[in-house]
């Protein structure tokens, strides 16, 4: 089941989507992964708006949301998210390059599931990507779809 | 018994005792007398009574013993019976001068015998004759002895007239004596009488003389007492020396000084008092008469004037010192000084004169303040008699006043000088008073109403000030202080203004609310410098946040795509071009640590400061296992003593530590056997820490780099580090108040201090 859900990966540079493709390739992962390339992007994948309209109705698996994006940072999007009955549920993973005291808290307060902060180092960072991967697509069950 | 006890021989009784005696003593003598001259008188009539009776009897018994002889005779010789009826006649009158006569032998003791003789003979002659009368009669005749028998009857009649003859001689003599012995008793009387009349009379003048006597001796005492006690010698007493109504009227003078002595006495006690009262009041107290001679005049009333106690004058006048007008220090002529004038009938109350003592002791006092007030003296006619006048010497309190003056115009000034706005109001809130900087701050608003047209509003919130919160008035009304509140106001044609406003209420001696000061200080300036550091402080917060996002991301980058062309094209490399890449990634994250650490030193001049108990001990294990990894595989040597408890921001004073110690782990790297230690210790104020290792040590000149940001003595080839962690130390220490140094010697070892402010409760 969870294989047929897709991973949505809100990051609005090039360098990074393609680093974070790289890292999450590395499981084999059969999930799709979906890039929106920023805040305003992501929720009309989610409402299935726009250039998304025609997507199924399926929910993500979980989301990898950065914090700065344009138009819609990535806390505006936390917060529609949680906030959105149909929405609420789904696992988001902050994947930021800030350590800001003031983003951890905000994000946590918006109710996030997890906080990474990307490391410099590449190795670092494959491991990183690598293991948010395995879990929430792998070891975590999900809610229920209704 | 009682009664002669108690008997009081008052004069009165003594004057009627002698006059009564007197009268007595006459009265008794005269009757004396009288009844012994009647007593005599009366015997001597009976005497010669008796003595006539006496008489007439023999008279009688002469005649019938005669008539008897005759008879009997001229019968014997006749023989005739007719002769015998005068005898038989005269023989009753016989036998009954015969019972008297011997009657009158048992009364008469003169002649007692002759009158039992002359009664015995009578008897005889009468038993003759009547046995001669008897004989003649029976025998008729006659023979011889007729003639002897009449001779017989003779002879008897003869002896019995002889002896009537005797005896009426006898009793002659006996009545002439009687006679004169009455005549004798008579004149005894007359003399009697007289002599005790006369002794009378002499007796009443012997008492008379002594009553006398003794009234002008008592009269004299009394009179001597009188005079005595009349003198003022009240504790005499008189003496009379008797118990009479002189002794009464001597006890009533007596009682009458002892009264008047024990006035006199109490009198003295009260003039005593009365003038200990005076001499010892603080004020001076002064009373003259009508004609301005002084009566009365204490120690203080001659301390206050500054005349010496003997030198008083004894009259008011202007010659001793000078008394002097308040306003114009010009001297006040005799008529107008106080007590003149209370003298004239005025009242004069509470006036405040100068009193300029009288040289010499005048020159060196200066004009002595003197609260006067004085009053009119009024005989019971309502007269005037003179004034009496009280004194306070209030020249302490006219210096205190002055000093007071002076004080106050020096805290004016300072008030005035303030850059603060400072408003003094009164209990009704009515501003007595606003300093220069107060008009700049509140324009002239402030002179009449406390905040007049004033607007105003609560800074923070934009919320208008109401009435009753402006701090003035809660300090007036409610007694509150307070400090430091931040409101804006705009007054009437001035800009808006941030004011930091004060208030602090003022109390009376009794504790009530006496009105408040309001201190306004205008801090727009500092506001909006305040603000304008805010806004600077989120443009670099924003940076920052810039920076830790945006600058790690092409390192990341860098690194992440040096990671990939290793992979993907590694093996087609040779050892040059690997190490090539190697070099870029190590580069790249090399300048993220540094990103980092700036990030971290700028966020800790930034974020909030906590600051709660904290126990350094705890924090140093704390930094100790954090610096774990670091020490694995060392040869080291701790000397870890007790630190002394602090207050601060723990996670910031971690990092302190964290920072120090691994940099004494780092820099003895190179020891065989590092040295390091830690200790603390209390300074006076300040708590003191100290890390010292035996590390590489530095050169004292440079020991104030140690602590800038990005300055390193070290290369990086020797000591890895982006030189900022002594910066982030101190950057901690000194946002605590505290202060960082150091000591070191190049290849001996290092030492840093740093010192946190010592407070009370941290002494547990």
């Amino acid at each position: 089941m969870n294989q047929l859900r897709d991973i949505l990966l809100v990051e609005d540079n090039p360098n990074d989507v393609e680093l974070t493709m790289e890292a999450l390739g590395e499981h084999n992962l059969a999930n799709k992964v979906i890039v929106a390339h920023d805040g305003e992007d992501a929720l009309d994948f989610l409402y299935r708006r726009a250039r998304f309209a025609m997507r199924d109705d399926r929910p993500p698996a979980f989301i990898l949301l950065d914090i700065k994006l344009p138009k819609l940072s990535g806390l505006e999007v936390l917060r529609a998210i949680r906030s959105d009955e149909k929405l609420k549920c789904i696992p988001v993973v902050m994947l930021t390059s800030s350590r800001e005291e003031s983003d951890l808290f905000h994000s946590y307060q918006l109710g996030v599931n997890a906080y990474v902060v990307k490391p410099v180092a590449f190795a670092a960072f494959l491991d990183a990507v690598k293991e948010i991967g395995a879990f929430w697509a792998i070891l975590n069950e999900l809610p229920p779809v209704r | 018994m009682v009664y002669w006890k108690t008997m009081r021989w008052t004069f009165g009784i003594k004057l009627g005792l002698a006059i009564w005696l007197g009268l007595l003593a006459n009265v008794f003598v005269s009757g004396i007398a009288s009844y012994r001259g009647a007593i005599r008188l009366i015997e001597t009539n009976q005497s010669v009574q008796h003595t006539y009776s006496l008489l007439a009897e023999f008279e009688q018994a002469d005649s019938a013993i005669s008539a008897v002889e005759t008879g009997v005779r001229d019968f014997l010789l006749s023989g005739d019976t007719g002769y015998l009826d005068p005898y038989r006649a005269a023989v009753p009158a016989a036998e009954q001068s015969l019972v008297k006569l011997r009657s009158l032998a048992a009364r008469h003791h003169e002649q007692q015998e002759d009158l039992r003789g002359l009664a015995a003979l009578l008897e005889e002659a009468l038993a003759l004759s009547g046995k001669q009368v008897a004989s003649r009669a029976n025998r008729s005749t006659l023979s011889g002895d007729v003639g002897k028998q009449v001779a017989l009857a003779r002879e008897k009649t003869n002896r019995i007239r002889e002896l009537l003859g005797r005896m009426k001689k006898t009793e002659r003599t006996l009545l002439f004596r009687r006679q004169k012995i009455a005549e004798e008793n008579a004149e005894a009387s007359i003399r009697v009488v007289f002599f005790g009349t006369a002794l009378a009379l002499l007796l009443g003048i012997l008492a008379g003389a002594a009553i006398f006597r003794n009234f002008s001796n008592s009269v004299a005492t009394l009179k001597r007492g009188a005079e005595l006690i009349g003198a003022g010698n009240l504790s005499y007493r008189i003496d009379t020396g008797n118990n009479d109504e002189f002794a009464d009227l001597a006890a009533v003078l007596n009682n009458m000084a002892g009264q008047l002595g024990r006035a006199r006495d109490e009198l003295l006690r009260q003039v005593g008092l009365t003038e200990a009262i005076l001499q010892s009041i603080g004020d001076g107290v002064a009373v003259i008469n009508e004609h301005g001679e002084f009566l009365i005049y204490n120690h203080a009333a001659c301390r206050i004037s500054g005349i010496p106690e003997g030198r008083f004058p004894a009259a008011i006048s202007g010659r001793y010192g000078c008394i002097l007008h308040e306003d114009n220090l010009c001297p006040v002529p005799v008529e107008e000084m106080p007590l003149a004038r209370a003298a004239s009938g005025e009242l004069v109350d509470e006036t405040i004169v100068g009193i300029r003592p009288p040289p010499p002791d005048g020159d060196n006092r200066g004009i002595r303040w003197v609260h006067v007030t004085a009053r009119p003296l009024r005989d019971g006619q309502g007269a005037l008699t003179g004034a009496v006048a009280v004194m306070t010497d209030i020249t302490e309190q006219r210096t205190a006043f002055q000093e007071l003056k002076i004080r106050e115009r020096l805290l004016r000034s300072v008030i005035e000088a303030m850059p603060v706005g400072v408003c003094i109001a009164g209990p009704d809130g009515a501003i007595g008073m606003v300093n220069a900087a107060g008009t700049a701050l509140w324009g002239d608003h402030r002179e009449s109403s406390p905040y007049g047209e004033v607007k105003a509003w609560h800074w923070r919130t934009g919320d208008p000030v109401l009435a009753r919160e402006w701090v003035l008035k809660r300090a007036i009304l409610n007694g509150e202080t307070i400090l430091q509140e931040l409101i804006g106001i705009q007054t009437p044609g001035h800009s808006r203004k941030a004011v930091l406003l004060s208030a602090v209420p003022l109390r009376d001696s009794s504790g009530n609310l006496s009105g408040a000061i309001e201190v306004g200080e205008d801090i727009t300036a500092r506001i909006s410098i305040e603000e304008e550091l805010n806004r600077a402080n989120k443009e670099l917060e924003a940076f920052s946040y810039s920076v830790s996002h945006d600058l790690r991301a092409p390192l990341r980058h860098i690194d992440g795509f040096s990671g990939l062309l290793e992979k993907y094209a590694g093996s087609r490399l040779d050892e040059k071009a690997r190490r090539y890449l190697d070099t870029i990634s190590a580069s790249a994250r090399e300048m993220g640590k540094l990103i980092d650490d700036l990030l971290a030193f700028s966020r800790m001049g930034r974020t909030e400061l906590m600051s709660t108990p904290v126990s350094m001990d705890r924090l140093l294990r704390d930094a100790l296992d954090e610096l774990a990894s670091e020490t694995a595989g060392r040869a080291l040597e701790w000397e870890i003593g007790a630190l002394p408890p602090v207050h601060g921001d723990p996670a910031m004073l971690r990092l302190v530590l964290v920072n120090l110690v691994s940099n004494a782990i780092k820099y003895t790297r190179y020891r065989a056997m590092g040295r390091i230690g830690v200790a603390g210790y209390r300074d006076g104020a300040e708590a003191v820490f100290r890390v010292r290792d035996n590390g590489v040590g530095f050169d004292m000149k440079y020991s104030e780099k140690l602590f800038g940001v990005f300055q390193r003595l070290h290369s990086s080839k020797e000591f890895e580090g982006t030189g900022i962690g002594l910066a982030t130390v101190r950057r901690i220490i000194h946002r605590h108040g505290g202060r960082t140094w150091a000591a070191g010697t190049v290849d001996e070892g290092a030492a840093f201090y740093f010192s946190l402010p010592w407070r009370n409760e941290d002494s547990r």
